[in-house]
């Protein structure tokens, strides 16, 4: 029988804002949902999604399981030709999905050039940009070698890497070591100053490093995240707590086992960037994602990342499978001088960290940011509050002080994405489309629609096959 | 090139909001020229100087904002005021929500409001379907607004709700009142014994008014539907709803509305009402009594018969006595009508009845067919005919505003009064109309502020007849309470002060027009 | 429940009625005198109020009394350890560190301000961002009222700049409690007696808006907001780090008003010392 009328009516209003005006006036308890059609519209897809929901159920609670049980670690450091799975004397890994030299960007272009030069393929653009474009040199992307890079992403072979270990699962992932602000190669930038960095970070940062981790044992990376995250980070566009939780571990040893000059320049030089720990909360989040691969009919996605000229998905349940689509220029707000008009398409393999529940997942912890954007503390926190409609699950150690440590939504469902027309949320730092000029402003951006709905097609096509 | 000012008075909007909407203003492209700065006196010489200092913007003072800009045409000037409108909406500082941000999906409703027992459903028909069938897997009740839902989907849910023992209130279902609540375009009405179940919106608001401005109240309201007691459905909701309103220890009398069913419903429904002690009328609009002949159901002839007579049973009063003061009425009418016919032009001799509820359109229908052969309708019913131009009346014309073709790309007639006001004066201005017929249809989701809108039209009318020197009675029934938003007693008054012969229910009206017409003859 | 986090020095008793909503400020006025009740992220003020746990849609009254304040029907104590100093605090100034860091502070402005702000005063290149009418004529207007301060005309140049520009408090008066807070900040510093010409200045700026003259007679008095406060002692007394991180925060990306006041401030300290 129908309790409907023995009990006080609670109603939850999908559609008119009138109607809940009304129930408002009228004091009846109730709830607007803003609801968006589904971004495709063919309900046969549904249907097949419908029709295998308990196995992507399960699927799924395997897929966010592994994630939040990683145990990422710091244990070691190494050169990328040594370390890094399938590296080659002859091989250059960059950011995002697979892209051909004559399809890069402006910034990516210059990181390739400066690291060919780097590697003593060329010793000038010109010659550079001639091997680049011959044929003799490789490109693939640091996700399909276990590695991530910020920005344009550049790893060569002779390049040192920070190696991080997830314990719980045996599988390792790689980092390039942050290069600071300005002109740097990862923003594109070539000229001698950019050599000569990478030189100095090679023959005296990464020794330095080397000996003290190896001194320390290992490094909890998550449990630094964690704290940094009560501190204010994010840990994509905000990492100075993180850093100097960091520089706080390695600071002793390094002083420790190094001659003194060497290790005032390498404290010096992770202390005058406050996004020294970027480059490890993405190798955090790679490893903690990349146990979570491979698992039959899970619709989680794995991977957001993006080379500047598409934005690439790749989900737990479609192997290694790209889904890609444009990448747009970020809604931001530019550096003054600069516009919309100058901007480089989003780039980087960072929006691994918001792939993870961090980032501009997190940002109801980091407001501060938000200030930046041109924001209110509210709108950081609804941000965030918006992306828990599209994850499986809330991360059980990464949590947010304002949110009463609720935890990060972490686990972008595909299904959830598509079904509620509601895209990721992504923070980030906006490029100068020219090679080599820097950052020019900061912002916040949807993922593009195109790589999820390809994703889920993919998806729904692979289960209809089974 | 126009130079356009807007004056915000005593408006307070942060600066960066302040910047931000600058910045959008310039933006546009057919913007040459622009400012939005406060109304300093310092700020209105700069104005001056660069050519923007409007007449309107000469009064601002130092609390004031000054929007001004330049463009090439009055449209443009026109389009851009309203982008500008928007921009500054947005930046209200005080909007409610800012703090808590609106569920995006039924699944996250369900984490804030656990123990809802009510989906209200209002998204576009194709996927109305399945946030229904979700809600209902939630064990929602649910009440489906929405229209352009298939059959075949209705049916799915129908039968699905009704193994779990819950309600399917539509699709296009647009009124309910459960637990004295009203449900989308619904009024505000006495709570009481009489329990009601309908297959027609304004059928339900009609009789749910009459009953509360009777002195009883409504129990439970539950609307099912238009399409819910033809053949496909087969009646789903319909007798479910009887069944339900059966148990409901707060109903003490059943009043079904619904325009004519399938038979096999009827016979269904006939069934189904054996076993209920409680008295129960119905009121099946257009339908041959004959089928009802031996059933339980005291059947009533229209929407005002079926209230009173849910009146008489919940009082306990006697229920001839209900059709004793129809009839006397009934006479008063006659005699208003002579009143009236007699001031009416000989060749005035056509009804134009305009509608903004479709059941009142089939009810006027259904009590005028037989006093002429040339009755024309966009939806006819009976014996009426189909109307060749659905804008331009033909000799007796009964129309429906709500219906597709009226509404496509406008709100429906209860909203926006416009469509009709321009009907109301064209008819007018034909000399051979002898009566305008209206419903004006209060409550929550109508017009909130309906003398504003049909007041001004009135008075066009007076002045086109009088100009022309004929008399042209204006008959309108007005549906509602003096505890709706708009306060019926209100609405009444103000319609008798333009002299418009105001009547509690469309079946009155209906009459009185009629016998209008027939004494013409 | 509402709790109190700190209160303005300057708070005048009397019954106050809302004057302004935003989302996280309520402004309330009562004749010229204004309160204003916000949150953590604004920080404190002279007559600011900074509370948590306030719903700013739903505030109606205020009462300013001796020993406490109530909003709509919640009574709070003032404790006098939450009192707000308004009033910058100077020991041992040392004058070349202050002018290092003035240098520094100038660069953050100009890097980090918006491009309708005044920082076109201190970078030519700026004044491209100006392309409508109204704001090709503000540049010239400022430009003139530049030349006024200059020759020490302040008065002159005053009544020039003041009310023009962008924002609920236009750019030229948020120059002038710049200008005005620099003179007072110069008398602590050199011990001198700027008085009269602060009182003058003062009288020339004020307009018909209550909400503005409230800002420049708290500028006449010394008085200073939270962000702008920590920004002058970090230029007292910390490094460049510390100065880039105050000029941001007082610097809300989008708006003129804090940078404005940075630019006015910057004249104030150096124009005088000619």
């Amino acid at each position: 029988m129908n309790k409907l009328f023995e009990n006080e009516l609670k109603v939850i209003n999908i559609g008119l804002k009138s109607f809940n005006e009304t129930l408002d006036e009228r004091k009846v308890s109730s709830v607007q949902v803003d609801w968006k059609p589904p971004l495709i519209s063919d309900s046969s897809l549904f249907d097949v999604i419908r029709n295998n929901s308990d196995k992507i159920e399960t699927a799924n609670k395997e897929a966010v399981k592994r994630i939040l049980n990683s145990k990422p670690f710091l244990t070691g450091m190494g050169k990328a030709i040594d370390v890094i799975p399938g590296m080659k004397k002859n091989l250059l890994l960059h950011a995002g999905p697979p892209v051909a030299w004559d399809k890069m960007c402006g910034p990516m272009k210059g990181a390739v050039i400066g690291a060919l030069i780097y590697e003593g393929f060329a010793k000038t653009y010109e010659e550079a940009e001639k091997v680049a474009a011959s044929g003799k040199i490789e490109f693939s992307p640091c996700h399909e070698h276990a590695t991530v890079g910020p920005m344009a992403g550049i790893v060569s072979p002779t390049m040192p890497v920070f190696i991080l270990e997830n314990e719980e699962f045996g599988n390792k992932g790689f980092c390039t070591m942050n290069e600071g602000l300005g002109k740097v190669l990862r923003y594109g930038a070539y000229d001698e100053s950019v050599i000569e960095r990478l030189r100095w970070m090679e023959n005296v940062l990464y020794p330095s490093l080397k000996k003290a981790i190896e001194k320390i044992g290992k490094i909890d990376l998550k449990n630094i995240i964690a704290q940094a995250l009560h501190m204010g980070d994010e840990v994509h566009n905000r990492n100075r707590a993180a850093t100097s939780l960091l520089y706080r571990i390695l600071a002793p040893e390094i002083v420790n086992t190094n001659e003194k000059e060497a290790a005032v320049s390498v404290l010096n030089f992770i202390n005058s960037n406050d996004h020294f720990f970027l480059n490890l909360s993405m190798g955090v989040a790679k490893v903690s994602l990349d146990a979570a691969r491979n698992i039959e009919n899970s619709s989680i996605v794995v991977v957001m990342s993006r080379n500047g000229t598409e934005f690439g998905i790749q989900l737990s349940g479609t192997g290694d499978k790209w889904f890609t689509g444009v990448s747009p220029i970020p809604e931001a707000l530019y550096f003054t001088g600069y516009t919309k008009d100058d901007a480089n398409p989003d780039i980087g393999d960072s929006s691994i960290t918001e792939t993870n529940g961090l980032g501009g997942f997190a940002i109801a912890a980091a407001p501060a940011i938000v200030q930046f954007v041109g924001g209110s503390t509210n709108d950081a926190v609804n941000y965030t509050l918006k992306m828990y409609e599209i994850t499986a699950s809330e991360n059980t150690i990464y949590k947010i002080p304002y949110l009463n440590f609720r935890g990060t939504p972490t686990g972008i469902d595909v299904i959830k994405v598509i079904g509620k027309n509601i895209l990721p949320f992504i923070d980030t730092g906006v490029a100068h489309k020219k090679a080599g000029i820097g950052q020019i402003g900061a912002g916040v951006l949807e993922a593009p629609v195109e790589p999820f709905k390809k994703a889920f097609i993919g998806f729904t096509n692979q289960l209809k096959n089974i | 090139m126009i130079v356009t000012g807007i004056l915000k008075r005593g408006e307070y909007f942060d600066s960066v909001s302040l910047m931000l909407i600058a910045k959008k203003i310039s933006e546009l492209e057919i913007v040459l020229d622009s400012a939005a700065v406060m109304g300093t006196p310092e700020n209105k010489s700069m104005l001056q100087t660069s050519g923007l200092l409007t007449d309107e913007l000469q009064n601002a003072d130092d609390i004031d904002l000054m929007i001004a800009y330049k463009c090439n045409s009055q449209n443009e000037s026109v389009l851009i005021s309203k982008k500008i409108n928007e921009f500054l909406k947005k930046s209200d500082n005080t909007n409610k929500s800012s703090g808590s941000l609106n569920p995006s999906s039924l699944e996250s409703a369900l984490k804030i409001l656990p123990d809802a027992n009510l989906a209200m459903i209002s998204v576009a028909g194709k996927y109305a379907g399945d946030e229904a069938m979700k809600a209902l897997q939630n064990g929602l009740n649910v009440m489906l607004f929405s229209d352009n839902v298939s059959v075949e989907k209705e049916i799915e849910l129908k039968k699905f709700a009704k193994e779990k023992g819950l309600f399917v209130m539509g699709p296009d279902c647009g009124t309910a009142i459960i637990n004295g609540v009203p449900l989308a375009f619904a009024n505000v009405v006495n709570r009481g014994n009489i329990g009601i179940v309908a297959a027609s919106g304004t059928g339900l608001q009609e009789v749910s008014c009459l009953i509360s401005n009777s002195g009883c109240g409504i129990s439970q309201a539950i609307g099912t539907g238009g399409r819910d007691v033809k053949k496909d459905v087969g009646g789903i909701m319909f007798l479910e709803g009887i069944k339900a309103l059966a148990e409901d220890k707060n109903t003490g009398v059943i009043l079904l509305i619904s325009k004519p069913p399938a038979d096999e419903v009827i016979i269904k429904i006939i069934e189904v009402v054996k076993k209920i002690e409680k008295p129960i009328v119905g009121v099946f609009l257009n339908s041959p009594i004959e089928l009802f002949e031996n059933s339980k159901i005291t059947i009533a002839k229209t929407l005002e018969e079926g209230a009173l007579l849910a009146v008489a049973y919940s009082k306990k009063e006697n229920i001839e006595k209900v059709f004793q003061k129809i009839n006397t009425r009934d006479l008063e009418l006659k005699a208003l009508a002579e009143k009236e016919s007699a001031k009416v032009n000989k060749n005035q001799i056509y009804l134009r009845a305009l509608f903004s509820g479709g059941t009142f359109c089939d009810e006027t229908q259904m009590i005028f067919q037989n006093v002429d052969k040339d009755v024309f309708s966009n939806t006819p019913v009976g014996r009426v005919k189909k109307l060749k131009d659905i804008w331009k009346s033909e000799k007796h014309t009964i129309i429906d505003l709500g219906d597709d073709e009226f509404t496509v790309g406008r709100p429906h007639p209860m909203i926006d009064y416009s469509t009709r006001n321009k009907r109301i004066l064209a008819e007018a201005n034909d000399p051979e109309t002898a009566v305008i017929l209206l419903d004006i249809v209060l409550g929550y989701g109508s017009n909130m502020d309906p003398l504003a809108e049909i007041i001004p039209v009135l008075k066009g009318v007076k002045k086109i007849t009088s100009k022309q020197k004929r008399y042209l009675p204006v008959i309108c029934s007005v549906t509602g309470t003096e505890k709706d938003p708009q306060n019926r007693t209100t609405v009444a008054a103000a319609l008798s002060a333009e002299e418009v012969l105001v009547m509690d229910s469309n079946a009155a009206a209906s009459k009185l027009a009629k016998f209008l017409i027939e004494k013409k003859r | 429940m509402i709790k109190l986090v700190s209160f303005g020095d300057d708070l005048v008793k009397g019954t106050y009625k809302v004057h302004s909503r935003f989302n996280e400020v309520v402004n309330f006025c009562s004749g010229s005198s204004f309160v204003f009740i916000v949150n953590n992220s604004i920080g404190g003020g002279p007559f600011n109020i900074v509370a948590d746990d306030v719903k700013f849609s739903e505030l109606e009254n205020l009462v300013i009394t001796e020993d406490h304040f109530q909003l709509n029907d919640e009574k709070i104590f003032f404790e006098f350890s939450k009192t707000y100093d308004s009033k910058i605090k100077v020991m041992n100034f040392d004058e070349k560190k202050f002018f290092q860091n003035l240098d520094h502070f100038e660069k953050a402005l100009i890097e980090n301000s918006s491009g309708k702000s005044l920082t076109f005063l201190l970078d030519e290149s700026r004044k491209k961002n100006f392309k409508s009418s109204y704001e090709i004529e503000l540049v010239r207007r400022i430009n003139s009222a530049l030349e006024c301060f200059t020759s020490s005309n302040f008065v002159e140049g005053v009544k020039l700049i003041k009310g023009i520009g962008f924002g609920l408090t236009p750019s030229g008066d948020d120059f002038i409690s710049g200008f005005l807070l620099a003179l007072n900040c110069l008398q602590k510093f050199y011990a001198v007696d700027y008085s009269e010409l602060i009182r003058h200045i003062y009288e020339a700026a004020k307009g018909n808006n209550a909400f503005t003259n409230a800002f420049l007679l708290a500028a006449k008095n010394g008085s200073l907001f939270e962000k702008f406060k920590n920004l002058i002692h970090s230029i007292l007394y910390s490094g460049q780090n510390e100065i880039l991180e105050n000029t941001r925060t007082l610097i809300s990306f989008g708006e003129t008003s804090g940078a404005d006041q940075g630019v006015g401030f910057l004249f104030g300290i150096k124009r005088n010392l000619k």
